[in-house]
C-alpha cells in the first residue's frame, strides 16, 4: 500500500483530461525525428536537454522503417486524470521491443509502473533467471512472474502486451504475444489473478501516473494505450 | 548454467579427450594424411575449401578427432581453424582443441558449405571440445572459430546489385598469387561527391566479422530510401573488402605474418601490393577531399577488451575529437541488436591501441598522416560478443548499417 502511494506521489506531474491515452506515434503531433517530450504530457524523470535526444520517434530499419517511440536510457513519466474513473476496469496495451545488452546495471533496465494496478511494474529483468515479467514489488529490483525467459527474448522484436483490471471483481489478467529468439510463436496468458481492492487502488483510478523506464538498453515502443 | 544432460554430455566428452591421450599407439585406426585431412570409416575431414585451414593433431580413427589451427607464416600463437566434414550423416563425432581456440559462443556451423553460419553455442563445448551429431541427409558440414566470408560470399552478395547506378566493382590490383583485389566505388556517377569515405577489411586475413559490416554498409548506401539516396549524392565510397585476398582465400591467419602482416605494412616500402595500391590510389581518388577511412578488424577469442565494440582513435588530436562527435551520434541513431548506446572508444596509447611508428606501419595510423584526413578509426568487432550481444552474420551487417546511417546524420551537421 505504501508502496503504491508513494509511487503516486513519485510520478505526479502535470495533469491532462482525457478519457482514455492511446499512441500510434506515427500521427500528429507526433512526428519521426523528433522528441515526444513536451507532446501529450510526456516528460523526462531526468532533468537535462539530453532526454529529448533519447526519446524519439524513428523509422525503425529493422521494421521496414515504420514509425515507433525509440527510447535509450531515459525515464519519462505521464499522467491523466479519468473522467470515466467510476467504470472500475483499467486496460493497458502497448507494442514494445527492446534490445539489451545483459551485461551492464541495473538488474532491470525496462520498467513500465502504472499507479492504482496490483501488478505495480512490467518490467524486463535480465538477470541469469529474469525474463520479460509482471507484478515486481515496484522497487524496480525483485519479485514478480516472469513471462518469458531472458534467453527466449527476440531482440529487435515487437511484443504485444495487454493487461486488463477489473476493479469491480479484484483480478487482472495480462497477456503476451510475439515471437521466440528462435523463431517460434510465442502465447502467454497469465489466467485470472485475484488481488484485494483498496481505497488507494479506487483513488489512484482517478489519476492514473504511468513511468516509462529504458535504461542502458533500447527500447522501441510502437503503440501505447491506456483505457 | 548447465543442465544435467549438457552436464552428462560434457562430462562424457572429458572423459573422451583424456582416453585420446592415455590409449597406448593412439592414433589406433584411420589415417591422417599430412595432417591436414582424413579419410576412413566413410568420413572425411579436409580444408579443401577457399578458407579451409586445420592440422588434424590426432584421432581415433571413428568418431573422435583433434583439431588445431594451421599456423603457415605466422610468427605467433593464433586460432584461425576451418575445415568441413562429409560422410558423417547420421554420426556423432567429438572434435578436441586447445580452449583457447574456441571463441565464446562455441563454433561456427554451416550446413550449406558456408553460405550461412550459426554459432553452435558456448553450453556445447568443454574445455575445448565439442560433439556434433549430423543430420540425416547432410552431405558435408563446416565449422570454423568463426563465420568465414569469402570471395564468393562477397560476389554473390553483389550480384543482387549488379547493374545499380553509382556501384563500380572493379580491381585494385592483383596480388602476388595472381588473384584480383575487389574495389568497389559508390557513389553519384554524375559528380564527385563532398565527402570521401574508404572501408577496408581483412588486412588480418582471418577477421571475417568485418565482411559482414561491409555488407551492412554496401545495402544501406544502395538502399532505395531517402539515407541512401543522401549518402549516395554526398559521400563516395572506396572499399576493398579483402585487403590481404591470399590470405583470405588460402585461408591463412594473416595475423603477425612473417616478416610482417598486411597491416604492418603501412610504412614507406610495402611489401604487399595490395597495400601498396591502396597507399597508392586512395590518396588519388578522395582527391583532398574530406576523408574519412574505417578499417575493420576482428580482436582476440575472449575475454575483457576482446568482447568489446571498440573504437581505436588515433593520435592526430583533430581526429580524435570528431571520432568522439560521431561515436556520440552513432549511439543515438543506433538500432541493431549489437547495442552500441555507449560506444567504446580506445583512445590512442590505451590498452592495444599503441602503435606508435613513424611513419605510422598500420592502416588506420597511415591514414590519419594524409593532409585531408577528417575521421578515421579502426573498428574492432569482437567475434561472438560484444559486452552481452551476439555478433554474428545478421548483427554484424545490422551494425555496418548503424554505422553508416550514424555516418549520415553525422555528417548532416559537419561543415568541412
Amino acid at each position: 500500500m505504501k508502496r503504491l502511494l508513494l509511487l503516486f506521489v513519485l510520478l505526479s506531474g502535470s495533469m491532462k483530461l482525457i478519457g482514455s491515452h492511446e499512441v500510434g506515434f506515427d500521427t500528429a503531433p507526433y512526428g519521426v525525428g523528433q522528441s515526444i517530450i513536451g507532446i501529450n504530457g510526456w516528460e523526462p524523470r531526468q532533468k537535462g536537454a539530453e532526454a529529448k535526444m533519447f526519446a524519439k520517434v524513428v523509422n525503425v530499419r529493422w521494421d521496414h522503417e515504420k514509425p515507433a517511440l525509440m527510447l535509450k536510457g531515459v525515464s519519462l513519466k505521464n499522467t491523466e486524470t479519468r473522467l470515466d474513473q467510476g467504470a472500475g476496469e483499467l486496460r493497458f496495451s502497448c507494442e514494445l521491443a527492446f534490445n539489451f545488452n545483459g551485461r551492464i546495471a541495473p538488474e532491470r533496465p525496462f520498467r513500465i509502473a502504472i499507479s492504482g494496478t496490483p501488478f505495480s511494474e512490467i518490467f524486463f529483468d535480465r538477470s541469469e533467471k529474469g525474463g520479460f515479467g509482471f507484478a515486481g514489488d515496484g522497487t524496480g529490483r525483485s519479485g514478480g512472474t516472469i513471462m518469458v525467459p531472458r534467453d527466449e527474448l527476440k531482440p529487435n522484436s515487437f511484443y504485444h502486451l495487454t493487461t486488463a483490471v477489473d476493479y469491480s471483481n479484484g483480478t487482472y489478467t495480462v497477456e503476451l504475444t510475439g515471437t521466440r529468439k528462435d523463431g517460434t510463436p510465442l502465447h502467454y496468458q497469465s489466467g485470472e489473478q485475484s488481488f484485494e481492492v483498496t481505497p488507494a487502488h479506487r483513488m489512484n483510478l482517478g489519476q492514473i501516473s504511468y513511468l516509462l523506464s529504458a535504461q542502458d538498453m533500447t527500447l522501441y515502443l510502437r503503440s501505447f494505450s491506456l483505457k | 548454467m548447465k543442465t544435467p544432460s549438457t552436464k552428462m554430455k560434457t562430462t562424457a566428452i572429458s572423459i573422451l579427450s583424456l582416453a585420446l591421450l592415455v590409449i597406448p599407439g593412439f592414433p589406433a585406426k584411420g589415417e591422417t594424411g599430412k595432417n591436414h585431412d582424413f579419410q576412413g570409416n566413410g568420413i572425411t575431414i579436409d580444408g579443401e575449401f577457399p578458407g579451409g585451414n586445420l592440422i588434424l593433431t590426432e584421432t581415433n580413427g571413428e568418431d573422435t578427432f583433434g583439431i588445431a589451427p594451421d599456423l603457415r607464416d605466422t610468427r605467433t600463437p593464433w586460432f584461425y581453424w576451418a575445415f568441413q566434414v562429409k560422410g558423417a550423416a547420421g554420426k556423432t563425432l567429438t572434435f578436441t582443441l586447445k580452449p583457447e581456440h574456441v571463441g565464446v559462443a562455441g563454433p561456427g556451423v554451416s550446413t550449406d558449405g558456408g553460405v550461412t553460419w550459426k554459432w553452435l553455442g558456448a553450453e556445447a563445448v568443454d574445455n575445448g571440445s565439442f560433439q556434433y551429431t549430423f543430420p540425416e541427409g547432410t552431405e558435408s558440414v563446416r565449422f570454423s572459430v568463426g563465420m568465414p566470408y569469402q570471395q564468393s560470399d562477397l560476389n554473390r552478395f553483389l550480384e543482387k546489385y549488379r547493374g545499380k547506378p553509382g556501384l563500380e566493382v572493379g580491381t585494385l590490383t592483383t596480388t602476388n598469387k595472381g588473384r584480383e583485389v575487389t574495389l568497389i566505388k559508390i557513389g553519384n556517377p554524375d559528380k564527385p561527391n563532398r565527402w570521401a569515405m574508404s572501408v577496408t577489411a581483412r588486412n588480418h586475413a582471418c577477421e571475417m566479422m568485418g565482411n559482414y559490416i561491409v555488407e551492412g554498409i554496401i545495402s544501406t548506401v544502395l538502399a532505395d530510401n531517402d539515407a541512401g539516396k543522401w549518402l549516395r549524392d554526398n559521400v563516395d565510397f572506396f572499399i576493398v573488402p579483402f585487403v590481404d585476398t591470399d590470405g583470405v582465400e588460402d585461408g591463412d591467419q594473416g595475423k603477425n605474418r612473417a616478416p610482417h602482416d598486411h597491416n604492418r605494412d603501412y610504412g614507406d616500402s610495402p611489401i604487399y601490393p595490395e597495400v601498396a595500391a591502396i597507399k597508392k590510389q586512395l590518396p588519388e581518388w578522395s582527391n583532398n577531399r574530406p576523408l574519412i577511412a574505417i578499417d575493420l578488424h576482428d580482436p582476440a577469442l575472449r575475454n575483457d577488451i576482446h568482447e568489446v565494440l571498440s573504437f581505436l582513435g588515433t593520435k592526430n588530436e583533430a581526429v580524435a575529437k570528431r571520432l568522439d562527435a560521431y561515436t556520440k551520434v552513432l549511439g543515438n541513431e543506433s538500432q541493431g541488436s549489437i547495442i552500441c548506446n555507449k560506444p567504446y572508444i580506445m583512445k590512442f596509447g590505451s590498452a592495444f591501441n599503441r602503435i606508435d611508428a613513424v611513419p605510422p606501419l598500420h592502416f588506420s595510423g597511415w591514414a590519419s598522416t594524409l593532409p585531408n584526413a577528417y575521421l578515421n578509426f579502426t573498428l574492432e568487432t569482437p567475434y561472438a560478443n560484444a559486452s552481452g550481444s551476439e555478433v554474428n552474420a545478421d548483427s554484424a551487417r545490422e551494425l555496418g548499417t548503424d554505422l553508416v546511417y550514424a555516418m549520415k546524420v553525422w555528417l548532416e551537421q559537419e561543415q568541412p
